[in-house]
């Protein structure tokens, strides 16, 4: 049976966790999940989880790694959810992923920005974090296969699709 | 690195275009601390027997296991015991089954 901790010491190691990680946390569910409020109750979920899964850590990865795990869960099950529930793509009065990031008051890039990540939006749910992990992380290969579960070889052909949709997609919206 | 991810490196860039309200990530740690319980739940452990306490318990399981046994077979031998007591008996007084019969059942 594992040694008892004390409750004060835990708590007080885990929000030195929470406030190393937190933000870059945040950037990578946000690339996702693409607006504020919803990447924040994302990451709010996933430290929560974190917290309540801390006896799970076998610190046979790394506490980033780890945490990084649960935070692209969470967003995968996040873009699921919401898929339920957005209209439908026949909708002629639905706007553009790329015309509500340019009316979002917390984006600041811009119509050809806002056209990328209108594209990326369009992959997959696990192709679109591969490449966010790959395009904007600029996390190695094996650092993502870690995270995913996943072999190096499909992640490196999931990105090449990725590149190839994203690029197809923006050469018709030209 | 493939071409057509070079041409996206340079048409569209890397920038982290979007933003935060001010002074978020400063509060975010403190937010989430104050949610937190105060413990983290304990998962469901498997408690995993010594084995001497094993060892002790297979020793008591095989002992009441030859004790009920013996316990029967000690029953089923009364019961055979009481039935030739009864056949010695009717041997003693020389009388036949019938005769025993008819004396149970009182109808002489």
């Amino acid at each position: 049976m594992s040694q008892k901790i004390d409750p004060k010491a835990q708590r007080a190691a885990f929000e030195r966790i929470v406030r190393e990680y937190s933000e870059q946390l945040y950037w990578t569910v946000r690339r996702i999940v693409l607006n504020h409020e919803d990447a924040n109750d994302v990451v709010q979920n996933v430290l929560m989880k974190a917290w309540t899964r801390l006896d799970s850590f076998h610190e046979d990865s790394k506490m980033s790694t780890w945490l990084y795990r649960i935070a692209l869960n969470e967003s995968i099950d996040f873009m699921r959810k919401q898929k339920k529930q957005q209209f439908s793509a026949d909708d002629p009065s639905a706007i553009t992923i790329a015309q509500q990031l340019m009316a979002d008051e917390y984006f600041d890039g811009t119509e050809m920005e806002a056209l990328l990540h209108e594209a990326i939006a369009q992959l997959p749910d696990v192709q679109r974090t591969v490449f966010n992990l790959r395009y904007f992380n600029e996390l190695k290969y094996s650092e993502i296969s870690e995270m995913l579960h996943t072999s190096e070889g499909s992640l490196k052909a999931s990105y090449h699709i990725a590149v190839k949709k994203i690029t197809e997609y923006l050469k018709q919206r030209d | 690195m493939m071409d057509e991810e070079q041409i996206l490196i340079e048409t569209f860039g890397k920038r982290n275009c979007f933003k935060v309200p001010d002074g978020y990530f400063e509060q975010l740690t403190d937010s989430v601390m104050a949610k937190l319980p105060q413990q983290p739940q304990q998962q469901a452990r498997t408690v995993v027997m010594r084995p001497w306490y094993y060892a002790a318990a297979c020793t008591l399981l095989a002992l009441v296991m030859g004790g009920a046994y013996y316990f029967h077979q000690q029953s089923s031998a009364d019961m055979v015991a009481e039935g030739s007591y009864y056949e010695e008996v009717a041997d003693y007084a020389m009388i036949d089954n019938m005769d025993i019969y008819a004396c149970i059942t009182d109808e002489q």
